[in-house]
């Protein structure tokens, strides 16, 4: 069974968490001037990563926080997870890349 | 044409009145009389607002989710089931007057909202002890329950054969709140589980 670390509760299995999209949209705040389509693209249009990725994911079955997570979606390796409102290293590329097993 | 019942929320919350389980290696007993209140804090109320509850209590307030404080000299205890949830158990004819501690103790409060909710007719409360209770648990539940991991007065908001639980360890045993709803669920559960043990 996966293992996926909580930044709160440590060490759990997969089935206690739920994915829930990429992590770090900006909501446009222009709302009066935005066009339909940029709303549309904010709402529904997502990058199909290939590799690594920062995602969030919800400890909907244990704390119910939740988290974001670098991770990549063809070998599904989990590099780090980190908390809410907090950003990855700058460099958070370079340490995913490189060492897929 | 088949005949259906209704289930209210108090026959839910019977569901477990008479039922034990008890073996040589294995029991299982409804705990009946305990009260339950959370405690639940906005994310903009700090640390040291939430603190001094534990002072009113008389106990050591646990901020690290997945850890639990008992009442000095009594029978309360307190789990850090999240960040920013706490769920108090005690004896249910304290619980008022505890609850009175904890909303005196958060008075001075000014930043965010802070909500005190009695909960002790939406959980039920377990109790699983003797020998074979951790093997048992461990047939439903993915934590490692070993006891040099999950250790005296850890707690954890896990699933139990995928129903939501709040599961901590006593010296007696391992304990778990969950739903009334999901009595009939779990109960059925353990009684398939522990056949073996018994």
């Amino acid at each position: 069974m996966l293992k996926i670390s909580c930044p709160w509760c440590f060490e759990r299995s997969e089935e206690e968490f739920v994915f829930g999209g990429p992590s770090h949209l900006a909501r446009p705040n222009n709302n009066d001037e935005i066009s339909d389509k940029k709303w549309a693209e904010y709402l529904f249009m997502r990058d199909n990563v290939k590799g690594v990725s920062l995602e969030r994911w919800g400890h909907v079955h244990g704390c119910g926080q939740w988290f974001n997570m670098a991770r990549d979606s063809v070998s599904h390796k989990i590099h780090f997870t980190y908390k809410m409102g907090e950003q990855p290293p700058k460099n958070w590329q370079s340490i995913c890349g490189g060492d897929d097993e | 044409m088949s005949k259906h019942t209704r289930l209210t929320p108090l026959t839910r919350h019977d569901a477990l009145d008479g039922k034990a389980i008890i073996g040589d290696s294995l029991s299982i007993l409804p705990v009946k009389g305990m009260g339950k209140f959370l405690l639940e804090r906005s994310n903009l109320v700090p640390d040291g607002a939430i603190k001094p509850v534990g002072a009113a209590l008389g106990l050591d307030m646990p901020m690290q989710v997945c850890r639990m404080a008992r009442q000095s000299g009594g029978e309360g205890i307190v789990i850090c089931v999240s960040p920013n949830k706490w769920l108090f158990l005690c004896d249910e004819t304290q619980i008022k007057q505890h609850m009175g501690k904890v909303e005196n103790a958060i008075a001075g409060n000014k930043l965010g909202t802070i909500a005190i909710t009695q909960v002790t007719d939406q959980y039920a409360f377990l109790e699983v002890g003797q020998a074979n209770a951790r093997q048992l648990l461990e047939k439903g539940c993915s934590l490692d329950l070993h006891p040099d991991v999950f250790k005296t007065d850890h707690s954890a908001s896990t699933l139990l054969a995928q129903a939501d639980i709040v599961l901590w360890r006593s010296g007696g045993g391992y304990h778990l709140v969950f739903d009334v709803s999901l009595c009939n669920y779990l109960w059925h559960w353990f009684e398939g589980a522990a056949a073996e043990f018994i």
